[in-house]
């Protein structure tokens, strides 16, 4: 063969290789998601990190589900029945379930998971506490008993925030819950295919043909779960500008979180569609250090919180009013114990009365050290009014800006502002993680073996025990509200309002429907 | 020469030795715990506490960096904190994005750098060297991300030429993986093709101005000839070393130009591994990129043999 008929062979195979490639990928439906997120960790019981709970939807299933009211149906289980005046649950799993090894779904599988979930998750902790054992009456069958009623079982079994409970082979669920599972074999409507993974870079799924989804219509994470592309590919993208890009040129189909200064980009394009669908809401909230001035004065406290308006903070977040929710409430505002009752001090919005009230508290200018997170820019942006606000008060403050892994650190210091301490910093948690006092970690008033800032209220803990051991919804709902008419006198935290998420899709895009998670089932591509 | 290399990779051993103290100590000073960030915002400090126990992160860090020594000297780099991989295969994910950008972005910086800086010598004051300043200050003073922004929306985002972000291996065909490279190696190589522009011009004007040209000339040897046979040649040395270091500045500034356009990277696996205070990754990437200086540098001593038979090794 001649050198030059080697060559022009050599160079019309490579041509060819791309174009039968490009053939193959043209018959299959691939829906490209841009996140925001590194998916790191494949285990969403050993981390509650956003993209493993997101990748944790598409490969797992539930036993239940909640709806958009927050009201639990069976997912993978046919139903329940609750027995012995309350003190036994008998769940059922659907005919032909199985994991994406094709093993069928059994009852000791779901024993496990709901043995692991529970040994992590602060509602799981708390149902574990009513547990008294499991039995498996069948592959099909099995009863979770109880030392006395626990009328929220279903509600945590079937819970959208994280960590959910998923159902993993009983191997997997076998891990200890501080070890990460190193399989990746679920039983959700999308087979992940590790062998594609680049951690932080790229994931990929395909459709599970096994799988049989419920007939219901999808509401929140209850219903159907259709799988309705044969296959999902995300890319990290984490420079807005580019991801952007990427989704006017067609390249990707969805994006997750697009940063708000771009929306009116997209808005003007007619191939693309911004709209919410996280409907819950993102909660913003100063968190007070309760154990180190001067914050641990509640004078002081209820001074700050009289000069907050949550407008001003939302503002400096977003441009568009619509986006907005002001939220003069411990809970959001699709909860069932949404209330205003015991907001007074949140509805003060004077920076007079608030100063008259710092100096009558007998603020002595501690210093007031505020962690900022910079990276995310809601956060630096609430950082910064607080800052100004806190200045106008008066205070001696300092903003010092970190990274969330700076702050993770920092604000675990119960020092002094001097020795290393803090006063306060901005967080955020959804809708669905402050429905109800369960899930609501920030709603606790614990002491120093709580959460971050340590609040002590032992009237706000007995009114959070007094709700668990409710029988019925008047008397949840009365608890609920009691204890957030307390949260108001100790201000665990200063509620700041809550924003609007928008998600950006082209317009091929069919069956985007509301939902408190970043799910992707039912999402299809014409 | 085999004897000088040799001699060049075992001086790099100390050399690495001392990096990965220093990595290790920087990074056990820098504030952030990897257990409170992957425990999440509802772990309690009990959880947290039991988390990093699980990952050896509460050993004395003396033995946490003789732990991590002795495991690297028989090629383990660790597992990464979050997703529980292999360090060494987490890189090597990583390599063909980074290799294959500074590849095209060091062949259009030389291709660009050296005729461009040959063109603006020899007529030294005309329009080529006018130009080269200008490109030079265009070059040197544009940042990356600016750099790469333009590019993207011209030759992606309105002439739909090419792709927007991403990579495609080389496996999935020499075209995809050419086209999606294009923008992200031009943008990098702006600075380098600017450093090399200007040095080739300078090293060429030195070299135009000696007497063996000027006896090229009288004898009436080609204009052409007297500038790539003569004068190129003796002018390459101080090119390659230019070469040899950008080489290793290019490596931190794909770091920006991975980000711009989504490539899967070392860069970017550095990034990540920073932001979670993912320690086994840091260390892994640093020594696998003082490990790479060390190479170019020898790599370049080797070519100023080739290019230059007076240097002896």
């Amino acid at each position: 063969m001649k050198r030059r008929n080697f060559l022009k062979g050599a160079s019309l195979a490579g041509s060819a290789l791309p174009f039968i490639g490009r053939q193959t990928l043209a018959a299959t439906k691939t829906l490209k998601i841009i996140h925001n997120g590194n998916l790191a960790s494949l285990d969403p019981i050993w981390t509650t990190a956003p993209p493993t709970k997101d990748y944790a939807f598409l490969v797992f299933d539930q036993l239940l589900a909640v709806d958009s009211k927050y009201v639990p149906h069976p997912q993978m289980a046919e139903g329940w029945t609750v027995e012995d005046d309350g003190k036994t649950y008998v769940l059922g799993l659907r005919q032909g379930l199985k994991f994406h090894d094709n093993v069928p779904v059994r009852s000791a599988d779901c024993i496990a998971s709901i043995q692991r979930w529970g040994a992590r998750d602060g509602f799981g902790q708390l149902m574990m506490k009513f547990v008294d054992g499991f039995e498996a009456i069948d592959d099909a069958k099995f009863k979770i008993k109880l030392k006395k009623p626990f009328p929220l079982l279903p509600a945590a079994l079937g819970k959208s925030n994280s960590s959910q409970c998923f159902i993993m082979p009983e191997r997997m669920a076998k891990v200890d819950p501080m070890k990460q599972v190193t399989e990746t074999i679920g039983s959700g409507p999308y087979r992940f295919l590790k062998e594609e993974f680049v951690s932080g870079a790229k994931a990929a799924w395909a459709k599970f043909d096994g799988y049989i989804p419920r007939k219901e219509p999808v509401d929140s994470i209850a219903g159907g779960r259709i799988p309705a592309v044969d296959r999902i590919e995300w890319a990290f993208i984490s420079d807005p500008s580019t991801a952007m890009a990427a989704l006017v040129a067609g390249e990707q189909d969805y994006w997750d979180a697009p940063a708000l200064d771009l929306v009116p980009v997209m808005k003007a394009d007619p191939n693309i569609i911004v709209s919410p669908r996280n409907l819950t809401g993102s909660y913003y909230m100063l968190q007070l250090n309760h154990v180190q001035p001067p914050f641990n004065n509640p004078k002081i406290r209820q001074a700050l919180a009289m000069a907050i308006d949550q407008e001003n903070f939302l503002k400096a977040a977003v441009s568009d009013p619509t986006l907005m929710k002001p939220c003069y409430s411990y809970y959001g505002v699709d909860s069932p114990y949404y209330s205003e009752q015991g907001a007074d001090v949140l509805k003060v919005k004077s920076l007079d009365k608030a100063k008259a009230a710092l100096k009558e508290a007998g603020y002595g200018g501690e210093k007031v050290v505020i962690l900022g997170v910079m990276e995310n820019p809601t956060f630096a942006a609430m950082a910064q009014v607080t800052e100004d606000l806190l200045k106008r008060l008066g205070m001696n403050v300092q903003l010092v800006a970190m990274d969330f892994a700076t702050m993770a650190q920092r604000r675990t210091s119960k020092e002094p502002t001097d020795k290393g301490g803090w006063s306060c910093f901005i967080t955020s948690w959804t809708g669905s993680d402050i429905v109800n006092p369960a899930v609501h970690q920030m709603l606790r008033a614990a002491g120093t073996s709580g959460w971050f800032g340590w609040p002590t209220d032992p009237e706000m803990e007995s009114l959070r025990d007094q709700w668990t051991n409710a029988t019925n919804e008047a008397d949840q709902k009365k608890a609920a509200i009691a204890l957030q008419v307390e949260a108001f006198k100790t201000l665990p935290y200063i509620p700041l309002g809550s924003l609007i998420a928008l998600v950006a899709y082209r317009k091929n895009l069919t069956g985007v429907w509301p939902c408190p998670v970043a799910a992707y089932w039912n999402i299809g591509k014409s | 020469m085999l004897g000088y290399v040799v001699r060049r990779l075992l001086m790099a051993v100390p050399v690495m030795g001392v990096v990965a103290l220093v990595v290790f100590s920087l990074l056990y000073l820098t504030p952030g715990d990897p257990a409170q960030v992957l425990a999440g915002d509802t772990a309690t400090p009990e959880q947290i506490a039991k988390i990093r126990t699980s990952l050896g992160l509460d050993e004395p860090p003396v033995a946490r960096f003789a732990h991590w020594l002795w495991h690297m000297v028989q090629g383990d780099l660790g597992a990464s904190i979050f997703s529980g991989e292999p360090v060494t295969h987490m890189i090597g994910q990583r390599l063909q994005p980074t290799f294959s950008l500074l590849l095209i972005a060091v062949v259009i910086s030389v291709g660009v750098g050296v005729p461009f800086g040959v063109a603006a010598a020899a007529r030294r004051g005309g329009f080529y060297d006018h130009a080269l300043t200008t490109f030079t200050t265009l070059g040197f003073s544009l940042p990356a991300f600016i750099a790469g922004y333009g590019l993207a929306y011209l030759f992606a985002t309105t002439l739909k030429w090419l792709p927007v972000q991403g990579f495609v291996p080389l496996e999935q065909g020499v075209d995809a993986w050419l086209r999606n490279l294009i923008l992200p190696a031009t943008t990098l190589s702006l600075v380098y093709a600017a450093i090399i522009a200007r040095v080739t011009r300078a090293s060429m004007l030195e070299v135009l101005s000696e007497d063996y040209i000027r006896t090229a000339r009288a004898k009436g040897v080609a204009p052409r000839r007297i500038l790539f046979r003569h004068a190129l040649k003796n002018a390459a040395v101080p090119v390659m070393t230019v070469i040899g270091i950008g080489v290793a500045t290019l490596i931190g500034s794909a770091v920006i130009t991975e980000n711009v356009f989504a490539i899967p990277g070392i860069g970017r696996l550095t990034v990540d591994a920073i932001l979670h205070r993912d320690y086994p990754i840091i260390q892994g990437v640093v020594l696998l990129l003082s490990a790479g200086y060390v190479l170019v540098n020898v790599a370049v001593d080797l070519c100023y043999t080739l290019i230059d038979p007076r240097i002896r090794y």
